[in-house]
């Protein structure tokens, strides 16, 4: 099935959606000082360019998205599959709300209900489903634009104050860590995951989605901890949220401060996130189960779950530690992105 | 079948808008200034707020006359004591638009958990100024100035003119909790003192002045800087600065200003205590001096110039480094930067390491360009 | 269809027309042959008719047969160049209405019906709501076949053709769709034809009544774009879109319009390049400021104000002690305030409106703000929207509305409010095709050739060296199921 979107409009929608996850941290994240963040950064993302290969193999020669080609070899592993994913969308989704509304009610939203907060979210992703990923990744060219444009003004304003002196010729800080971090940054791609079913809707030369979005990400993720680390130095342990505190210390004369217009952009960017995942999910649904209108009624029940496990979440933390655990190890991932593709592989050469 | 699922849309978020609580501009004392002294009890609050009611509504601000109100509350914590504030003045405190906050000489110690009132709160005001007092904070924040909207502005000025003239390096919000978060734990901050010289600015005639540095570490408030130890400072921690220093030159008085200045800071461990071999260069010239003839001179000024800044450069480590085992020059970055494992070897007691450290200071002016005359 | 004779013919048309009073009938002999001649007051020419029909039909001294009259009308007279036969009574009654007369011959069942159209129309004047500085000062009237004259005398090519057609079942307006051979995608000009074709209307008497016909059913853009200036469409023609005129109205059509060609107008082609890319952001900002600033403003008044400078904190906050409203409710009162007076000083005669602007600017300007109902600092804010929102006239109305939204938004939720409506907004904006070309192209997705002409606007050196085409913004094909 193919489908209307550019490829480079999905790229940069699953950028955006990325660097999302770098600017609106969990609530318990802790970014240390130190040039271990840029290894921790370029090996990820290699390693997760390394595991999309079998993706881009399962995906090349068929039209439509991974699980489309399952289906078509067996439906048996394709509707497991397909569970087993709708799961992995559900925690990205519950994660990325929890992670929206972190961010949102430290700073913007302040002691504001979180009810009030997934009302106007769920609204605007029920609106985002109605109107097709087509209209979310077009959205996301311009959420991108901002983006860049913030980037640059906040780059711009703290360069003076960056002092290079706290880079440091290393590559490794601390050895104990350096392996679970590597992990937890590669298990937050989970857009690769996302292309798996998103891809199939791309019109042209959707081979180069990936790498043009592992590019994008990878260069703006080492712009902002070169910026966290020259800037903030040793208080970059303290900080919760570094993107925010960057543009909090942005004057731009008209404004006192940029803060407020960074959270605003990075909502925007968590907003696009929950909405490519919706129609992900409603994408896995079509290809593994049915094709009807219970596919959109699941999407929006999907939806509905999303939201109320990240205010669960919210209010009780330790509800997703488990969760949280099994998706940073990086093996959800590593299976979809990877696993999954090989089947799909063998049942086809199997088949033939 | 959308207008169905959006009409109860509409009415919920129409029905949730009052949930949102906020004041009006008129409600919130906009903070100009905190100060905050430490009592047996708890803390004192000092606030500087701008005053509405005072001022027209049609036109600008009248900036000509003070409309600022100094108000003081109490509470065992910073915040209770905001709360405090708040309640007696009628109005919802923002301590986001603080442009300065000075600490007592009293309450210039856990600075860290001290800021992280301003620190954690959204609204706060990274780029606001910190200067420690050298009584208490609300003896600078109640001198009066007789022009402009708050005193603040006033003591804005002079921080930040400090640096212009090499005096001090202005210590903002970030910077300080930066230095705070460091190893050992300590930063300098800008010290400010009342004078009672019959200055004219103010009305009581007496005005604030920038003394020098207060070194500050967890303890609290450890060892004054005096303006000569604040220029060497500026020098070994920011490239590019200038300064003006006086010297003796055959027994005649020159004065010399040093601008483009570098310091080049060698760290190494030498018989198991840390090394630092400095090196700083600086572009001079010759402001005004009585000598017959400067340009003769040169050379002989340019050592005594290259003497002076050592000397200064030294002192501050001396009072910081080795005296209290505080990194005021941000040390630590040039050990890792120059080598990590030196790092890995000295950042377990890094304090002790500091206090033995063995500082070898050359500094080398360059006369480039003498003046307009010489001769 | 028509009777040999003719008072049988005359009694039918004068039955179907109701006895209309406009219908002028004359009867005469012409080579010894009744015939008559029938038409519209007012629609035609009368000079033209004594001249082109009355005058030939009179010189006619030989006795002739009722056939070899037809054939002698039909073949051998010169009487017009728009010139046809009529067999059924309809025919006759449409031609009629239409500005033409018919000649009706006694013993012939068949009628003339020849073009004389002649009623009176408005003179070619500059547009009213699309003035430019360099430039015709030439406007569509109200008359089709002036406008298509207009466009002709641009398009001197065989390239440019017209095609018309009569739609609406009572008012049976002309519509003429103009396309340019080899540039216009054939499947996009067989959607607009059929579509047209199939309008459901039975009245038109504007451009807008077809318009919606034409677009998609969006609450606030749409991907028809209206002209008053002969030179636009034309231009828009060039670049391979396809031109509806409505005879009665002075709007042209065209599709496919994409968001961006709101902010680009004729004068930016004639000034230098450099200078036409800064008016074009000047305008993206003035849409910006238009739709956003009060709702940020009351957003950052009522919730943030920490991000606003501290001296003009001061100020509004001195500014707003002595207004009684919070800063939403002056934010509201003065934007209805505002459209209010919009609203009433548009339609007003331009006597009665210069009573209003001063009325307005006298009340609001000043007394408003000194006795102390508003502060002046919304007053401000409410005036750079306002006149930011005329710098893009054609969006104006979504303009309005936008900003009350954004208010609403702003005043009640903050900057959150504002994201999740800019979000909203944005993706419905997105999800806008014009005829298969994405309505935010090519912004989003984003065309470096594109934006040549978009924010940018390369020269005339360069644009020469490549045919405009704005189906290679995003290479999609034209859906000819579109609407």
């Amino acid at each position: 099935m193919k489908g209307d979107m550019g490829y480079r409009e999905l790229a940069a929608a699953l950028a955006v959606s990325r660097i999302f996850a770098e600017t609106a941290p969990m609530p318990d994240a802790y970014r240390t000082y130190g040039m271990q963040r840029f290894t921790v950064i370029a090996v990820s993302f290699l390693l997760t360019a390394a595991v999309y290969l079998p993706l881009w193999l399962a995906m090349r020669k068929t039209e439509g998205g991974l699980f489309e080609r399952l289906a078509d070899g067996n439906k048996a592993v394709s509707g497991f599959a397909g569970a087993l994913f709708s799961l992995y969308l559900l925690s990205a989704a519950a994660e990325t709300g929890l992670r929206a509304h972190y961010y949102t009610s430290s700073t913007i939203f302040d002691s504001a209900p979180s009810v009030y907060f997934y009302v106007f979210v769920g609204a605007a992703l029920i609106f985002a489903a109605v109107k097709g990923e087509e209209a979310v990744t077009r959205t996301a060219v311009i959420i991108s634009g901002m983006f860049l444009l913030l980037l640059i003004i906040v780059t711009v304003s703290v360069l003076p104050e960056a002092d290079t002196d706290r880079l440091y010729p290393a590559f490794i800080d601390d050895g104990g860590s350096f392996l679970p971090e590597v992990l937890r940054e590669f298990a937050l791609n989970t857009e690769t995951a996302l292309f798996a079913v998103l891809g199939g809707k791309v019109r042209e030369k959707r081979g180069r989605v990936i790498p043009l979005y592992l590019g994008i990400s990878c260069a703006v993720m080492l712009l902002m901890t070169f910026l966290y680390n020259t800037v903030f130095g040793y208080m970059l342990s303290r900080l919760t949220l570094p993107f925010y505190s960057l543009s909090s210390a942005v004057d731009i004369k008209i404004m006192h401060r940029i803060n407020g217009i960074d959270v605003m952009i990075c909502e925007m960017a968590g907003m696009l996130r929950l909405a490519l995942i919706v129609p992900a999910f409603r994408g896995t649904v079509r290809a593994c189960f049915t094709r009807g209108k219970a596919a959109d009624i699941a999407a929006v029940v999907f939806a509905v779950c999303a939201l109320g496990l990240a205010e669960l979440f919210t209010v009780y933390p330790g509800f997703f530690e488990p969760m949280k655990r099994l998706t940073d190890s990086g093996l959800p991932l590593a299976a979809f992105t990877a696993v999954l593709p090989l089947a799909a592989l063998l049942i086809r050469r199997k088949k033939a | 079948m959308k207008k169905f699922v959006m009409i109860p849309l509409i009415a919920l978020i129409a029905a949730l808008s009052g949930c949102r609580s906020h004041a009006e501009l008129n409600e919130i004392a906009i903070v100009e200034a905190i100060g905050i002294d430490r009592t047996d009890d708890g803390y004192t609050v000092t606030l500087q707020y701008f005053n509405t009611d005072t001022s027209g509504g049609t036109t600008a601000i009248d900036s000509s006359q003070p409309n600022a109100v100094t108000v003081s509350g109490k509470g065992e914590t910073i915040e209770s004591a905001l709360e405090a504030l708040s309640y007696s003045c009628g109005k919802s405190i923002m301590p986001g638009s603080a442009g300065l906050i000075v600490f007592g000489r009293d309450a210039a110690r856990d600075l860290m958990d001290s800021l992280s009132f301003a620190m954690a709160h959204y609204s706060g005001n990274p780029r606001a100024y910190i200067a420690v007092s050298e009584t208490t904070a609300s003896d600078i924040l109640n001198v009066k100035f007789s022009e402009g909207n708050a005193s603040v502005e006033k003591l804005e000025s002079i921080l930040r003119n400090a640096e212009d003239i090499g005096l001090s390096c202005p210590q903002v919000l970030h910077q300080a909790a930066e230095m705070l978060c460091a190893p050992t734990g300590s930063t300098v901050l800008p010290l400010l003192a009342v004078s009672e010289n019959g200055s004219e600015l103010t009305e009581e005639g007496n005005t604030v002045q920038l003394t020098g540095g207060a070194v500050c570490t967890a303890d609290g408030y450890a060892a004054t800087l005096t303006p000569e130890d604040m220029s060497g400072l500026l020098m070994l921690t920011r490239d590019g600065c200038k300064c003006e220093m006086t010297v003796i030159c055959r027994g005649k008085t020159v004065r010399v200003m040093l601008y483009g200045t570098k310091a080049r800071i060698t760290p190494s461990l030498a018989g198991g205590k840390l090394n630092f071999d400095i090196t700083v260069s600086a572009d001079c010239k010759i402001v005004s001096s009585q000598l017959p003839d400067p340009y003769e001179e040169r050379n002989a000024v340019e050592r005594l110039a290259g003497d002076e800044v050592s000397r200064r450069v030294l002192s501050v480590l001396r009072k910081s480094a080795n005296s209290l085992g505080a990194d005021v020059a941000g040390l630590s970055y040039k050990i890792r930067s120059h080598s990590p494992a030196l790092w890995n070897a000295v950042s377990a007691d890094y304090r002790a390491c500091l206090t033995e450290a063995r500082f070898n200071i050359s500094a080398h002016p360059e006369m480039e360009r003498f003046g307009i005359m010489h001769g | 269809m028509l009777e040999k004779e003719l008072e049988k013919n005359v009694v039918n048309i004068r039955a179907v027309m109701r006895g209309s009073s406009d219908l002028t009938v004359k009867y005469a002999k012409a080579g010894g042959v009744d015939i008559c001649v029938l038409s519209c007051d007012g629609q035609i020419d009368v000079t033209r008719l004594a001249e082109l029909v009355y005058r030939p039909l009179s010189e006619i001294r030989e006795e002739l047969s009722a056939e070899r009259l037809a054939a002698m009308i039909s073949g051998e007279l010169l009487i017009a160049c728009d010139e046809k036969p009529v067999t059924e009574v309809g025919e006759v009654i449409d031609a009629v209405l239409g500005g033409f007369c018919a000649i009706l011959i006694d013993g012939c069942g068949k009628g003339y019906a020849v073009g004389l159209q002649g009623f009176e129309t408005r003179s070619v004047t500059q547009p009213e709501n699309h003035r430019n500085i360099r430039g015709s000062r030439e406007g569509f009237v109200e008359a089709l076949h002036i406008n298509m004259s207009l466009i002709r005398r641009r398009v001197k090519s065989p390239a440019l053709s017209f095609r018309t057609m009569q739609i609406g079942g009572v008012s049976k307006t002309e519509i003429c769709v103009c396309a340019m051979e080899g540039r216009t995608d054939k499947k996009l000009l067989r959607t607009v034809t059929d579509k047209l074709r199939h309008l459901p209307l039975e009245l038109i008497l504007e451009s807008g009544f077809v318009q919606p016909f034409l677009e998609k059913r969006h609450p606030l853009f749409s991907e028809v774009g209206a002209t008053e200036r002969p030179d636009t469409l034309v231009s828009k023609l060039y670049e391979g879109r396809i031109g509806v005129i409505i005879d009665g109205s002075p709007f042209a059509l065209y599709v496919p319009k994409l968001f961006s060609e709101n902010f680009i107008m004729l004068d930016d082609y004639v000034e230098k390049p450099v200078f036409a890319f800064f008016i074009r952001l000047i305008r993206y900002l003035a849409f910006l400021i238009a739709i956003l600033l009060p709702g940020f403003y009351a957003a950052l008044a009522n919730f943030h104000p920490e991000l606003i400078p501290d001296a003009l904190l001061r100020n509004l906050a001195a500014a707003e002690a002595l207004t009684p409203y919070s800063v939403l409710t002056e934010c509201v009162i003065l934007d209805l305030f505002y459209e209010i007076m919009r609203e009433a000083g548009l339609r007003l005669p331009s006597n009665v409106g210069h009573a209003v602007s001063i009325v307005g600017g006298i009340v609001i300007g000043d007394i408003v703000v000194s006795a102390g109902l508003v502060g002046a600092p919304m007053l401000l804010t409410i005036a750079i929207a306002s006149i930011s929102g005329y710098i893009v006239s054609d969006l104006h109305n979504q303009i309005s509305l936008l900003r009350f939204i954004f208010i609403m938004l702003g005043g009640l939720f903050g900057l959150f409010g504002l994201t999740v409506g800019m979000f909203m907004l944005l993706i419905s904006v997105c999800s806008l095709d014009s005829y298969g070309v994405p309505f935010t192209s090519p912004l989003s997705p984003f065309s470096l050739k594109g934006m040549r002409d978009t924010v940018l606007r390369a020269g005339w050196h360069a644009m020469s060296r490549s045919e405009p085409e704005i189906y290679e913004m995003n290479g999609s094909e034209v859906r000819g199921d579109e609407g």
